[in-house]
């Protein structure tokens, strides 16, 4: 709209509203209801927000407060004690940790790999074989064979439970993904770019990795995003598959989850490396340790959370599309 | 003649290989399918034992002719054609290796456990040469393994399933339409971003996390449920309070709040781009005619956003024979008390793979395979609404 031509219209009934650009301001609502409706979404962000903030002040709870007082926002102290005793624990917590970071790694980039490899092709529409590779895909969306075969076929024919594979392979591939990265191919790449580049001599290999996905990065990073958090936030695979007597493999979101199905988990875990007295056993703090763990936990995520939302959100409009 | 010849042999091969499978099935051919009066019909009954005993092999030969029928009659048949066809092929190899890796995952995961439905027609009995081997040498049992589907309680976590599912998917939609609606017409653009940051950010986070953040809420003596109404003075102590991990009558209402705090922010999130890509001119001719807000809401937005309302909803009914086994599993901590609230489908089948020994996997394996076969029904019934509806919104 151009920005001379602008003068508030009014009618006999309704006005128009320009903001600073020129930009008619069509959905605008009078301040009142603006004020309301702020503080309906100022509330319906406190839901969201303030279990998480109220898990991070535990965290810094003494466990003597925390017995007597139980979980509150405004304790009457805060105590670092809690993360300086997960610090002194790297057996423990650092082993998980590490395993996490490792198998998120790992996963991320091979599945990111994977999808957009599978998704190339399926854009392409001088790719004969395209409705082949497409149904085979979609088979599997639409049907499985059911949490059991898929157990035994894991533990038993592939036999990667209890190994680092069965937190990593099984969510390799994402079908979802898979058609959002193809949407965002046809929607992203010309085929007149690719055409070209094979005019110029340049291999499907070489075209894919130098021209299309440079141009996709956008498509690529929201799929690395979501891969990231599956893998940081998966501990389904680890219920099912890994030896709960076993620790070395176990992922934080896995230990969150055996801390908080056994009041004694921790204790135990601390006990069985065989560091501890008895007294020192006792004074290991319980309820506010869990929270920290926790903490920790989603740390990463709630950290690169804010700065990526706009790829996150971006995917999910890319897979409306045709989801 | 010659047009005939493909399908011909190729039906010929699916005819041995199904009644080979059929034969491989019969544990005993005067007992098994079809089975003929024995005196009456001696031929037949003579052909009935000859697949029984011969099933695997026929098998094999069933699969043989299919695959000469693919691979070695189409070169006997048409030489140009075929040529023609592997030079496509040939021309797209990079294409087609670039395939390969996402192949084999599904392939692994997804084709490789589909087999493993026959479990579920067979009584398990495990064997010294492993657990496939066992499945295998395991005896048919026809369908009772599907008996468990009239007791109560699996009723019960079908019941439970289907309408937490079908409660959520309405309450998500209007849940969503509205926050997408309100967002668009809040003036101050910035904190509109704030405001969204905030409420998608819990689908970032597993149901374990999110068991703590109940936990930390409302948990009997700790929880910070009670020690607000300590202090608001609404109990004298935090310990007259009701445990609620112990209180089913509450957990519907739990598991719908936690359900939307989870869920409202990214299912908004579709309908806020969808506000954002209809055309001001409208809203500009709806003001300029005098429109109030709420007109302009009741004609112009939620009209546009009924499209996306209706494919969301009805892709969410493909979806309903699964529920949510984070939601389910994680916020009740295993307490015994819930379960008949929250026990779904998923949780149940979960708890019996982990929890038993393999002597009840055809039971376990007949409820899996009773609800894949269930959304299957539901995905595709519900695709063909969609594609009478919005054909370029289907799914397949």
């Amino acid at each position: 709209m151009n920005q001379q031509s602008i003068a508030p219209v009014k009618t006999e009934r309704g006005k128009i509203r320009y903001n600073a650009n020129g930009q008619a301001d069509l959905t605008g609502i009078s301040k009142g209801s603006n004020i309301v409706l702020n503080i309906l979404f100022i509330l319906l962000a406190a839901f969201c927000v303030i279990p998480v903030l109220l898990v991070i002040v535990v965290s810094f709870t003494p466990e003597s407060i925390i017995t007597r007082r139980g979980y509150s926002f405004f304790p009457a102290e805060l105590t670092l004690y809690n993360y300086e005793y997960l610090f002194m624990q790297p057996k423990i917590i650092g082993q998980a940790y590490l395993m996490t970071i490792m198998v998120t790694l790992v996963g991320t980039t091979m599945s990111t790999l994977i999808i957009c490899l599978f998704a190339y092709p399926l854009s392409r529409p001088d790719y004969p074989f395209r409705k082949v590779f497409t149904v085979y895909m979609f088979i599997t969306m639409v049907f499985g064979g059911g949490l059991l075969p898929y157990f035994i076929v894991v533990k038993n024919v592939l036999n990667i439970a209890d190994t680092v594979w069965c937190l990593i392979l099984p969510l390799l591939f994402n079908s979802f993904w898979c058609i959002v990265m193809r949407t965002f191919y046809q929607q992203s790449v010309p085929a007149a770019l690719i055409e070209c580049a094979r005019l110029d001599g340049a291999s499907e290999i070489r075209t894919f990795f130098q021209i299309v996905l440079p141009i996709s990065l956008p498509g690529l990073a929201t799929v690395a995003l979501f891969m990231f958090v599956t893998y940081w936030n998966d501990y389904y695979q680890a219920m099912l598959f890994l030896n709960a007597q076993k620790d070395t493999l176990q992922t934080m979101q896995y230990m969150c989850y055996r801390a908080l199905s056994s009041v004694n988990f921790l204790r135990t875990q601390a006990a069985n490396l065989g560091m501890l007295s008895a007294d020192q056993l006792a004074s290991i703090p319980n309820e506010g340790y869990r929270m920290t763990i926790a903490v920790v936990t989603i740390a990463p995520i709630l950290c690169i959370y804010p700065f990526f939302q706009r790829y996150f959100v971006a995917g999910l409009t890319v897979g409306a599309v045709k989801g | 003649m010659k047009k005939a010849i493909r399908p011909i042999v190729f039906f010929l091969g699916l005819a041995i290989l199904i009644a080979g499978f059929l034969g491989y099935c019969t544990p005993d051919a005067s007992m098994g399918w079809l089975s003929g009066d024995q005196n009456t019909w001696n031929l037949w009954q003579r052909f009935v034992t000859f697949i029984a005993h011969n099933g695997e092999t026929l098998m094999l030969v069933g699969i043989g002719i299919i695959l000469f029928r693919i691979f070695v009659l189409p070169f006997l048949l048409d030489k140009k054609i075929t040529v023609k066809k592997w030079r496509i092929f040939g021309k797209n190899i990079p294409l087609t290796l670039f395939m390969i890796p996402g192949s084999l995952c599904l392939l692994l995961f997804n084709y490789l456990p589909m087999p493993g439905i026959v479990l579920a027609f067979k009584t398990f009995k495990k064997g010294r040469h492993g657990v496939v081997q066992s499945i295998a040498d395991s005896a048919w049992n026809g369908l009772k393994g599907f008996s468990f589907l009239g007791t109560e309680t699996v009723q019960n976590y079908i019941r439970n399933t289907l309408l937490y599912n079908l409660f959520w998917m309405f309450l998500g939609l209007v849940v969503a339409v509205m926050i997408a609606i309100a967002l668009s017409h809040l003036r101050n653009k910035r904190s509109t971003r704030y405001y969204q940051t905030f409420v998608f950010m819990p689908y970032f986070l597993s149901w374990v996390i999110a068991s703590y953040l109940l936990y930390a809420l409302i948990s009997y003596d700790k929880g910070m449920l009670g020690g607000v109404m300590e202090s608001l003075g609404v109990v004298s102590s935090r310990y007259d309070l009701e445990n609620l991990y112990q209180a089913p009558q509450y957990w519907p209402l739990i598991l719908t709040l936690a359900n939307q705090w989870k869920y409202m922010g990214y299912n908004s999130i579709i309908y806020t781009a969808a506000i954002a890509g209809i055309e001001t001119e409208m809203y500009e001719a709806a003001m300029l005619d005098g429109a109030g807000v709420w007109q302009r809401i009741r004609y112009i937005t939620i009209p546009m956003l009924k499209p996306m309302m209706i494919i969301m909803t009805i892709m969410a009914m493909g979806r309903m024979a699964n529920a949510d086994f984070g939601l389910f599993y994680n916020l009740p901590m295993g307490s015994g008390p819930l379960l008949k609230i929250t026990g779904v489908y998923d949780t149940y089948v979960f708890s019996m793979i982990t929890g038993s020994s393999t002597t009840n996997y055809g039971t376990i394996a007949a409820t899996s395979l009773f609800q894949s076969v269930l959304g299957f029904v539901l995905i595709f019934s519900s695709n063909m609404v969609v594609r009478k509806i919005s054909p370029e919104n289907s799914l397949f």
